[in-house]
């Protein structure tokens, strides 16, 4: 019967009940959205990461993974032994010559990042046949800088920079693909040539860039790290792009607990004002037995059921849309793609729909109202049922 | 057979440093079946003296004895326990429960304080509607009632659990005549037939021409007592 009355109570204002829910249902809908497209993200950057970057583990001359960031264009001075290819023999993996150059077009330098790998093997690893959006394999520009450059298949262009031995060089190339990944980063400035012919404009014949699929054995790692190579796990050299978006995740997190708080102060604020109308409907329920622990519940019960209902509300609106979005995606603004070398991105934003995650939020919103009603049920237990009966 | 005794009670209220002495060391007694009024002029302690019956309030002084048992010294929980149990309250402003139905404001009071299963408890409440002539009613919410017909909930929900006492704080106070007469023809029946104690507090003659028993207060203190000693008023 207290459940009854609990439900009922909650209808008496309409109005004021579902700005209530209203409030509840938005925050909840706010954390839904928020995190599951963070979340997406996430995921998508780095299935897209390991499908065209990383593979599960990328080998470099140990020292060049924690120098990376800061000299990009040292990549020449870390070049791997020739003697890691017997150990590696058993594992899929790529090997690879990594550097930067630029491109120019007469007028303007294009920074670049030359991957120079065996067209078969890169293929086979990456499925770079699959992101083709124009041409062939062979000499492969990624789609922006195509676009930036205003080359097409078939199109001449200079490829300049500086050899392993310090000295400039130059290759005259001609477009035979256009790419397109779907990571920004990749797809930003990315040139894909032979192996052979990055050992040549470069004057080595090292590579100092291996991708890897599958689980390294200890041993393994052991003998890579004699020969001065260490194995980085694709987690860690997505690390960066992870914290950042952990961080936005953590953002929204704060975002929707200010919401949720307003929606605890919007409830609170409902509730009293319920004790204050029902005075002497709390005394007749005293004075009929009713015991301060159960007018208690009563309105903790009526908290509830408003979040139980605001809750689900925002759940089953932030889930659907969060769902569609995994489904669908949406594309990413236009100026992400120019943010998309600090802020992980890929080309279309999908979201990911994580039902329990989802219902602990939904739980949440409930535990929240819950509390929020702590405040006017004490109140409504300290009236006296002779005051407010008599009022 | 005595029901309640008052032994030398006090009720002092404190409204900052002034203090009211509601009640000044009054005792009596009320027998089992009684049909017993409180009554006095405004401000002259009969409410409080129900509600201190009712154990709706505490004792400044003194003792209070329901059915062979002291209710002075019960806490907060224990006298809630005793109301649900024992007491059944009918106000001057009905009072019943606006977001429940006839039904369920009698089906709360009965569930408060006994356990029956639903059949049990549909036969019990639908037998003491037909009793007070509002079954047709019992879908209704208090709102789509007459006064009247509120004070006959009032009515049913105090005596569904079968109570020691019935204690009614001016019940024709909101009453026309008429149903006032009614409501309290009522009462003096179920009274009659099922021996149920009612102790009134009011200043209305009609109630107090009906009551076998007339406690006259006057400031705190009793100024006299009547016993009717006609049979069936």
């Amino acid at each position: 019967m207290i459940l009854k009355m609990a439900f009922r109570n909650i209808f008496r204002h309409r109005i004021r009940s579902v700005l209530t829910l209203a409030s509840l249902a938005f925050g909840i809908f706010f954390i839904i959205v928020g995190i599951g497209l963070n979340i997406g993200m996430e995921r998508r950057i780095i299935k897209i990461m390991r499908e065209t970057e990383t593979g599960d583990y990328k080998l470099y001359g140990k020292g060049y993974f924690k120098e990376k960031y800061e000299n990009i264009d040292d990549r020449l001075d870390y070049l791997i032994s020739k003697e890691v290819t017997p150990i590696l023999k058993k594992y899929d993996h790529s090997s690879r010559l990594v550097f930067s150059g630029v491109i120019t077009d007469g007028k303007y330098d294009y920074p670049v990042r030359v991957i120079g790998g065996d067209r078969e093997i890169e293929d086979s690893f990456f499925k770079r046949s699959s992101y083709l959006i124009h041409g062939s394999l062979g000499v492969v520009i990624s789609s922006t800088l195509a676009k930036d450059l205003n080359l097409q298949v078939g199109d001449p262009f200079v490829l300049m920079g500086t050899t392993a031995k310090e000295s400039l060089n130059a290759i005259d190339l001609v477009v035979t693909g256009i790419i397109k990944t779907g990571g920004l980063e990749f797809d930003l400035n990315t040139v894909l040539i032979d192996l052979k012919s990055a050992q040549e404009f470069a004057e080595t014949d090292h590579i100092n860039d291996i991708v890897l699929r599958g689980e390294i054995s200890p041993v393994d790692l052991s003998k890579l790290d004699e020969l001065g190579i260490e194995a980085i796990y694709y987690y860690d050299e997505l690390f960066d792009l992870i914290v950042i978006t952990k961080l936005k995740v953590k953002v929204v997190i704060i975002l929707s607990m200010i919401i949720l708080f307003m929606s605890g102060v919007g409830i609170v604020n409902t509730m009293l004002m319920a004790m204050l109308e029902r005075q002497k409907e709390i005394g007749i329920l005293m004075a009929n037995g009713l015991k301060p622990k159960e007018i208690m519940k009563l309105f903790l019960l009526e908290g509830s059921i408003l979040g139980g209902i605001g809750s689900s509300i925002g759940f089953i609106l932030g889930g659907s849309l969060v769902y569609y979005y995994e489904l669908v995606g949406i594309p990413t603004p236009s100026l992400a793609h120019e943010l998309s070398t600090t802020i992980p991105l890929s080309d279309r934003i999908y979201g990911y729909f994580d039902f329990k995650l989802n219902l602990l939020f939904l739980i949440f919103g409930i535990v929240i109202a819950a509390m929020a009603s702590f405040y006017p049920a004490y109140r409504a237990t300290q009236l006296n049922p002779i005051d407010v009966i008599r009022e | 057979m005595t029901i309640v005794e008052a032994k030398k009670i006090t009720k002092i209220y404190k409204h900052g440093k002034v203090e009211v002495k509601a009640i000044d060391n009054i005792n009596f007694k009320i027998d089992r079946g009684d049909f017993a009024v409180i009554a006095g002029p405004s401000g002259s302690g009969k409410t409080t003296i129900l509600n201190i019956i009712g154990a709706m309030d505490s004792l400044t002084q003194g003792n209070i004895i329901i059915n062979q048992k002291d209710i002075s010294a019960l806490n907060k929980d224990e006298r809630a326990d005793f109301r649900r149990d024992q007491i059944g309250f009918i106000f001057q402003n009905y009072n019943l429960i606006p977001v429940l139905t006839v039904y369920e404001n009698i089906e709360f009071a009965l569930d408060l304080c006994e356990k029956h299963t639903s059949i049990e408890k549909k036969d019990k409440i639908d037998n003491l509607l037909n009793e007070l002539g509002i079954f047709q009613l019992k879908d209704r919410r208090p709102s789509e009632l007459s006064g009247g017909q509120q004070q006959r909930v009032a009515i049913a929900r105090a005596l569904i659990k079968d109570p020691i006492l019935v204690l009614a704080d001016e019940p024709t106070a909101n009453l026309d005549t008429q149903t006032g007469k009614e409501v309290l023809d009522l009462m003096v029946k179920i009274n009659l037939e099922k021996k149920t104690t009612f102790i009134f507090s009011s200043h209305d003659v009609m109630i107090i021409e009906k009551a076998r028993r007339v406690i006259k207060i006057r400031d705190g203190k009793i100024e006299g007592e009547d016993y009717d000693t006609k049979d069936g008023f």
